[in-house]
């Protein structure tokens, strides 16, 4: 009975719109999820891979393609504009990174490490939420 | 990335480029990129607050289905 109780209050507190648009958020999606850990095992792997120029190139441009499949997947979902928010800043965190590659001859393998860290990080931060979107 | 890891990476980042081991231009997207992180850290927050909300709501409903 608290809790019922307790649970009217909070949400009574709140505006409507607050209410409606979490009550109305898209469901936790495997495709959206699987895209996003994908996005973070490269980030973990990559720095592996950074004293090597062409295969750094291939694993930030492999993250940069899937971020934008990401971004592009969560677009026409109705009330997922939360996800597609993440999913288009994490396209602009994994372009960056590719725009380096193709506009100098010699990347640092330090930038390499900490760029895929960028992307790791970021990357896992947005699988924790996907993960518990409502089911 | 949480703030902490931002502040650190700050850190680390103006280190390197003030001993010269990455580029002014890798510094202005590494830099960049943590503008972003602070972007994503913010959304990503409140998604987790809609989130619980949600369950409480859900929680509510299913609660009050029960009595009625």
């Amino acid at each position: 009975m608290k809790k019922i109780l307790l649970s009217l209050f909070f949400a009574s507190s709140l505006s409507s719109c607050a209410l409606y648009d979490a009550y109305m958020m898209a469901g936790y999606d495997t495709n959206e999820y699987g895209l996003s850990v994908k996005i973070q095992t490269i980030g973990e792997l990559g720095p592996k891979s950074c004293s090597n120029q062409s295969t750094s190139y291939l694993n930030f441009k492999d993250a940069y393609e899937k971020s934008v499949e990401l971004k592009n997947f969560t677009m026409h979902i109705e009330d997922n504009k939360d996800a597609h928010k993440l999913a288009t800043e994490l396209t602009k965190l994994t372009k960056g990174a590719v725009e380096m590659y193709e506009k100098q001859t010699t990347v640092s393998e330090p930038f390499c490490k900490l760029k895929m860290a960028q992307i790791e990080k970021n990357a896992n931060q947005i699988s924790h939420v996907l993960a518990r979107k409502p089911r | 990335m949480t703030l902490q890891e931002i502040n650190a990476q700050l850190i680390e980042i103006n280190n390197m480029y003030n001993s010269g081991q990455i580029s002014p231009a890798e510094y202005k997207s590494l830099l960049e990129g943590l503008e972003i992180s602070q972007v994503i850290a913010e959304s990503a927050e409140e998604m987790a607050f809609k989130e619980d909300l949600n369950k409480i709501i859900n929680n509510a409903i299913n609660a009050l289905s029960l009595i009625a």
